[in-house]
């Protein structure tokens, strides 16, 4: 049976790889990529509390929220990091 | 059977997580990000949690997907050359979607017998409609926030594609350069 302290331990290996990236990679791609693993293991961890009784259905609404942030911030920002690396000089 | 799926989900997620760590090209970046989403989004929907599942696939690993195939067109028409390793690092999808949909038959012939993990995965009404409810009275702050800054993102990708017309980034970015160069041996 998968219990609450499984997904307490993979989000906080996504949160380290994050921050790991986050530190590794000079790029702003790189960055944003450590970011995104970072959002989603709040997620998981936001949902895997919810579920388990403790937080009730707050943190599922919540991390709804997060994954429609994170999308526009990872939607909104490769295009523009793309634009400025490729557009030739103007 | 359920933390069958769990572990290799788990393991995808962070076998990704070290091809990110230890990847230096683009298109194995976009995989690896993709592969990582879509994983996160098994492990909500094994969780339970459908709705979260749903957005978290379709926003996410889609639109990022979709994205970095065309970021993809656009760098292979700029002549940057395709290596062998951007290519393969594609094959991370498979054992990923097979095992998703894997899950989804299993879920759909164990929903009706009553098994473990289909009875806490399937969708029940109350909980949706408590969901709405929720996002409409304790969550209205944030949820507005979110549709105005969604509203800021549509505006800002349509003056990306605005901003973008004038020069077309691809064949033309190469035969400008071309041209550059001949100018200035012209001049020299």
């Amino acid at each position: 049976m998968i219990s609450l302290a499984h997904y307490l331990v993979l989000s906080m290996v996504l949160f380290g790889m994050g921050l790991a990236i986050m530190a590794v990679k000079r790029q702003t791609l790189g960055i944003c990529i450590g970011a995104e693993f970072i959002v989603s293991a709040a997620n998981l961890n936001l949902i895997a509390f919810s579920r388990d009784g403790v937080g009730g259905l707050d943190g599922q609404t919540a991390a709804l929220l997060f994954i429609v942030l994170a999308g526009s911030q990872v939607l909104i920002l490769l295009p523009i990091l793309l634009t400025c690396f490729h557009t030739p000089n103007r | 059977m359920t933390e069958m799926i769990f572990y290799s989900l788990a393991g995808l997620t962070i076998l990704s997580g070290l091809a990110i760590l230890a990847g230096r090209s683009l298109v194995g970046l976009g995989c690896s990000l993709i592969v990582m989403l879509t994983a996160v989004s098994g492990l909500i929907f094994i969780k339970g949690d459908w709705t979260a599942a749903a957005a978290q696939f379709i926003l996410l690993a889609v639109g990022v997907g979709c994205f970095f195939l065309r970021a993809m067109r656009r760098l292979a028409k700029s002549g940057v050359k395709k290596t062998a390793s951007n290519w393969v690092s594609l094959l991370w999808a498979v054992p990923l979607f097979t095992l998703l949909t894997w899950g989804m038959i299993y879920n759909g012939i164990f929903a009706k017998t009553g098994g473990d993990w289909a009875v806490r995965a399937l969708p029940r009404a109350e909980a949706l409609i408590d969901a709405g409810v929720s996002l409409l009275s304790f969550f209205i702050g944030p949820f507005l926030l979110l549709g105005i800054l969604l509203m800021i993102v549509l505006l800002g990708a349509a003056h990306l594609i605005d901003y973008l017309k004038p020069t077309d980034i691809g064949a033309n970015h190469v035969e400008k350069k071309a041209e550059c160069e001949i100018g200035k041996g012209a001049e020299k």
